[in-house]
């Protein structure tokens, strides 16, 4: 059996063991062993995530409870049923998380970029493109998605803090489009990227409430 | 006699006494059902020393003072049965959460949180709309607010974190402290806060800083729009550089200029230069805002 072989029938593999061919291929093949053993860990590791991040059933009893109360949504058709969060909207959560570490990322390059920038600015000068610029193309998308699940009054304060750092985001990339040898727009730019971070940051730490 | 207008004002001063009556009846049976749907709890932990502490109130004040003893005291009023407290407390480390239940709105969900803690335990806090306080603490402060204003005063030799979006911030008596201060749009006041590191940002708010900028520390303050504004005595020993990319710059504390610097300074916009010893590191930066550097009387 080949290791292509093997790798095709490698997802049973990871919650069950190998048996005929398969387990004398696993005995024998050092990299399909190693693969197999990485791809457990991988896996026990996630499945102790999800347990930690699961709130308990009590929780999604009041959730329900209250989207009833509030008609957007039916009481199920069985008894006993409850309302479960969909994978979605479970992601969301950790899907702010995530752009809070690119903004974190973002201003950290932004940074080191900025430290390669002064130590060959002699010879690089009018080259540097303002690192930001891409950054926040995305950001009135990945804004909406954050407001999407807050009440209107944390809706409101959240906009209005969101539209303040993206203002001082552009502000400073305007700034650097001018004169991209700019060290302190540059600097602005990444305390602005911070600054957005800690509005993911604390937007996901008060889902979590 | 009763004239015809005596007797319509007669009736109209009656009409309206008893409407006022009825308004303190129904304000008083309001206010009672209010206080009656309060309930008080306390809950009461022995910890050891470095113990961690955090209270998540979504919505509503949290007072954090020290206990004079290895206790956690914790005294919740919730506003109303809308509203209850989870507490979760394993080995060392004490958690008390709000939690909202159905029915709660914003007029019921609130939970007053009175805490006393060893002073010398690490707190975290965090509230929507606070009040945040804490006070006399030795061990970490972690805090995070919405619009919370937070009040943290009297801490030494800890860490002394707040993150707020527009909540205003005031740090008080902070001393060996490493405070790092982040908020989007709430103004930042720092009266006498030391420490080897001192950090502080803000996109639209204003900071100001009074004190003597300590021995030895290294002091950052930033704001994307918003002013800045430091008043130092004359004695303080400190190395000061302050920039604003498009605002202006003005200082009114005796400085000496400095032999180096690693960039030329402009003329209103900027400037540098040290005073006693230059013990301490301060770099004030604002993009559009405006800095200014002056000696107290």
């Amino acid at each position: 059996m080949t290791c292509s072989e093997f790798q095709d029938i490698l997802p049973e593999m990871i919650d069950g063991d190998a048996v005929g061919e398969h387990a004398v291929h696993l005995k024998a093949c050092s990299d399909c062993s190693e693969l197999v053993s990485d791809l457990r860990a991988i896996s026990s590791g996630a499945k102790l995530l999800c347990a930690d991040d699961e709130p308990s059933p009590r929780v999604w009893a009041n959730l329900q409870r209250t989207l009833e109360a509030e008609g957007l949504i039916h009481a199920p058709s069985q008894a006993g049923g409850v309302l479960l969060p969909s994978r979605r909207h479970r992601a969301r959560w950790v899907w702010v998380g995530s752009i809070a570490a690119v903004l974190a990322i973002a201003a950290g390059l932004l940074l080191q970029k900025h430290e390669s920038a002064r130590s060959q600015s002699a010879v690089n000068q009018g080259s540097t493109v303002p690192a930001g610029a891409t950054a926040s193309t995305t950001e009135d998308g990945d804004d909406e998605q954050l407001l999407a699940d807050m009440s209107p009054t944390a809706r409101s304060i959240y906009e209005e803090n969101l539209k303040s750092v993206n203002s001082s985001i552009h502000d400073a990339q305007a700034t650097l489009a001018q004169d991209p040898d700019n060290d302190d727009a540059r600097l602005f730019l990444q305390d602005a990227f911070h600054q957005k971070a800690m509005v993911y940051e604390l937007a996901m730490d008060r889902s979590m409430q | 006699m009763d004239t015809g207008v005596n007797s319509g004002l007669k009736k109209g001063h009656m009409s309206t006494a008893q409407r006022v009556g009825t308004f303190v009846v129904v304000a008083v049976t309001s206010l009672s059902s209010l206080a009656s749907a309060q309930t008080k709890k306390e809950f009461k932990y022995t910890v050891g020393s470095g113990a961690t502490v955090t209270i998540a109130n979504e919505y509503g004040p949290v007072i954090v003072k020290p206990s004079s003893n290895n206790q956690v005291i914790v005294i919740a009023t919730t506003q109303s049965d809308k509203v209850e407290v989870d507490e979760t407390r394993n080995g060392d480390r004490v958690l008390l959460r709000s939690h909202l239940l159905p029915g709660a709105t914003p007029t019921n969900r609130s939970v007053d949180y009175q805490v006393q803690i060893p002073a010398d335990a690490s707190l975290t806090i965090r509230s929507t709309n606070g009040p945040l306080h804490a006070e006399q603490l030795r061990g970490d402060v972690t805090i995070e607010g919405d619009s919370a204003p937070v009040d943290v005063r009297d801490i030494s030799n800890a860490h002394v974190h707040v993150n707020t979006l527009n909540g205003p911030i005031t740090l008080a008596n902070i001393r060996f402290g490493h405070v790092e201060v982040n908020s989007i749009g709430g103004d930042i006041n720092l009266l006498s806060v030391t420490g080897p590191l001192v950090a502080v940002t803000s996109t639209t708010g204003k900071i100001s800083y009074n004190g003597d900028f300590g021995i030895g520390g290294d002091y950052k303050m930033s704001t994307h729009t918003g002013n800045i504004e430091a008043v130092v005595p004359a004695d303080a020993s400190v190395d000061v550089t302050a920039r604003s990319v498009r605002g202006d710059v003005e200082n009114d504390f005796p400085l000496h200029p400095k032999a180096h610097t690693t960039f030329l300074p402009q003329k209103g916009r900027s400037f540098v230069g040290t005073a006693g010893q230059a013990a301490s590191s301060v770099l004030l930066r604002t993009f559009s805002g405006k800095i200014r550097l002056k000696k107290s009387q």
